[in-house]
């Protein structure tokens, strides 16, 4: 659920949202907010702190009194206080404003993964093939291979856009959302090392060089 | 006080006294009376005790009164506030002197607080104004994200940009404001670090510039969000003028015996040795800001601005055409007593 009172925000928000997979729900009415998202259980909030009638931080402690639904707060106030007052109230999260879309996306995912641990298995499957990025390895008939971090991030990415072409800056940029500053070169190497570990599990021609573009996974 | 410089100043009343005792003397002298020469200089004598007396009396008074005043205004830190610690003396010049000192110092505090207010003001203005602007450029963000195209690429690289100089125009602000709005905590390097380079990952992937990032797991005493700040600055000024190829920029941790030192080196252009002490004033854009024609010469003063403010020192070392280094040193010891 998506506490904003910015309709622009809201609406691209959602738009945001719902095409990386999730489902949104956008209060347009915030007098009785808190009731209404303490009946509707959202998965997770998305919680702006400047919102009329109460305040963010009022029905984050109002929440927390009832509830520990998944809370991420979003405010444009950025110092290290603002921060600290949010996590005092229970905030799992908090996101400063104007956010890089890819890091809310982290850290929505991250909330939801703690949260929801034990319902949502953490693998990515395609028939015989199995990537399992918790154990940073990847299974084809039943046989396991190990990949380093940054070759199992690389197939990750290139596994979650199958289909589609994903640039080498795209893909670096997905290695240093998770720390792991890569060059140019560091990237050529990894790739090679990738495409010879699926080559041995029998997986030859997965991804493809598109010259000029980027990679793709097929 | 010299006894010399007093009596300077009393010239016409030693003139004028002994003009009258000689006169007086003279004619005792002339009317001859009966005790004869001896009675007159008697009489003469006793009329310079009797002048000199109050004099000395004075001296010693105001010597003591002004001896005070100058050791104490000079042992004094903020010179304006002389009138706060001087007792109010006991003779007339003094009192009067006294009273317009008190006045003016009052209105010259009146004056400052004033101007302390307006600046305040100013702050809480501009961080009002920033939160405010932050939104609409959320949601152009989103907007742009939303329709992904060559042009709203570029037009959120150009949002990127403003947020930066916003960002910057947010912590002048910050780091001339005399209240104390960060917190000092025990922080690891990692956060801010890893989140600055993150922050300009799109300009360093597009620059094709590898950065390295080690040693990081080391904790130190600042604000996260201020040496964010300081570190995305080092950032963008390595990405401004980094060479063509190869580049890089390396952040790492080192450390001292007493302290613990954060250095981003680069190997880009470098800069002049003459202007290496200047890099970090106010307005100060040196040969390479000329040339290259981007700087603004604000991004490393309030850098500094805000390491002095936090009690850690910032410094620079570089060769023209090897590369820049600039370190941050976090004092250990001193920092942890206090705390």
């Amino acid at each position: 659920m998506i506490v904003e009172d910015n309709k622009k925000i809201r609406d691209e928000l959602c738009v945001f949202l719902s095409r990386n997979g999730y489902e949104c729900e956008a209060p347009e009415d915030f007098k009785d907010i808190i009731s209404h998202i303490l009946s509707s259980t959202p998965h997770l909030v998305l919680l702006d702190i400047n919102l009329p009638v109460f305040d963010g931080y009022h029905i984050c402690r109002e929440i927390r009194k009832k509830s520990d639904m998944p809370l991420i707060v979003v405010t444009s106030r950025d110092t290290e206080f603002d921060e600290l007052v949010a996590m005092n109230l229970g905030a799992d999260d908090f996101v400063t404003k104007p956010y890089n879309t890819q890091i809310l996306l982290a850290r929505i995912e991250t909330v939801l993964r703690r949260a929801y641990r034990e319902s949502k298995q953490e693998r990515l499957v395609c028939g015989d093939f199995i990537i399992n990025p918790s154990k940073s390895a990847f299974e084809y008939l039943g046989r396991s291979t190990e990949l380093t971090r940054n070759e199992i991030k690389i197939l990750t990415c290139l596994f979650e856009k199958k289909g589609s072409i994903v640039s080498r800056d795209e893909l670096m940029r997905y290695l240093w959302d998770s720390e792991l500053f890569v060059d140019d070169n560091t990237l050529t190497v990894n790739m090679t090392r990738l495409r010879r570990k699926l080559e041995e599990a029998g997986l030859s021609g997965v991804i493809e060089t598109r010259r000029g573009q980027g990679y793709i996974m097929l | 006080m010299k006894i010399t410089d007093f009596l300077g100043g009393k010239v016409t009343y030693i003139i004028s006294h002994l003009t009258v005792m000689a006169v007086t003397v003279a004619m005792l002298v002339a009317l001859n009376p009966a005790g004869g020469k001896i009675f007159s200089i008697y009489i003469g004598i006793l009329y310079i005790i009797a002048a000199i007396v109050p004099l000395f009396a004075e001296y010693r008074r105001k010597r003591e009164y002004y001896n005070l005043l100058v050791s104490g205004f000079e042992r004094l830190d903020r010179k304006n506030l002389i009138a706060e610690i001087i007792p109010e003396p006991d003779f007339f010049e003094g009192k009067l002197l006294y009273g317009i000192l008190k006045a003016s110092n009052k209105a010259c505090l009146e004056e400052i607080n004033k101007y302390k207010e307006l600046q305040e003001e100013y702050r809480e203005y501009i961080e009002m104004w920033v939160h405010e602007i932050k939104t609409p450029i959320s949601s152009s963000k989103l907007i742009a994200q939303n329709r992904r195209d060559e042009a709203t690429d570029s037009i959120s690289e150009e949002l990127d940009s403003i947020e930066s100089y916003i960002e910057q125009a947010l912590f002048y602000a910050r780091s001339n404001s005399v209240e104390k709005d960060y917190i000092i905590k025990e922080i690891s390097l990692e956060k801010p670090v890893y989140a600055a380079i993150k922050r300009n990952s799109k300009q360093l992937i597009g620059a094709g510039i590898s950065v390295s990032a080690e040693n990081l797991n080391v904790s130190v005493y600042s604000d996260s969000k201020w040496l964010e700040f300081i570190l995305d600055q080092l950032i963008i000024n390595s990405v401004k003028y980094a060479r063509e190829k190869d580049a890089f920029i390396r952040i790492e941790a080192k450390e001292l015996s007493n302290s613990r030192m954060l250095i981003v080196s680069d190997n880009g252009i470098g800069i002049p040795e003459n202007e290496l002490p200047r890099i970090f004033d106010k307005g100060f854009t040196g040969t390479n800001g000329r040339l290259r024609g981007k700087s603004t010469g604000m991004g490393l003063y309030i850098c500094r601005k805000l390491c002095e403010k936090m009690g850690i020192s910032i410094s620079a070392e570089s060769e023209l055409g090897s590369g820049t280094a600039v370190s941050i040193v976090f004092p250990r010891s001193s920092m942890t007593d206090i705390l």
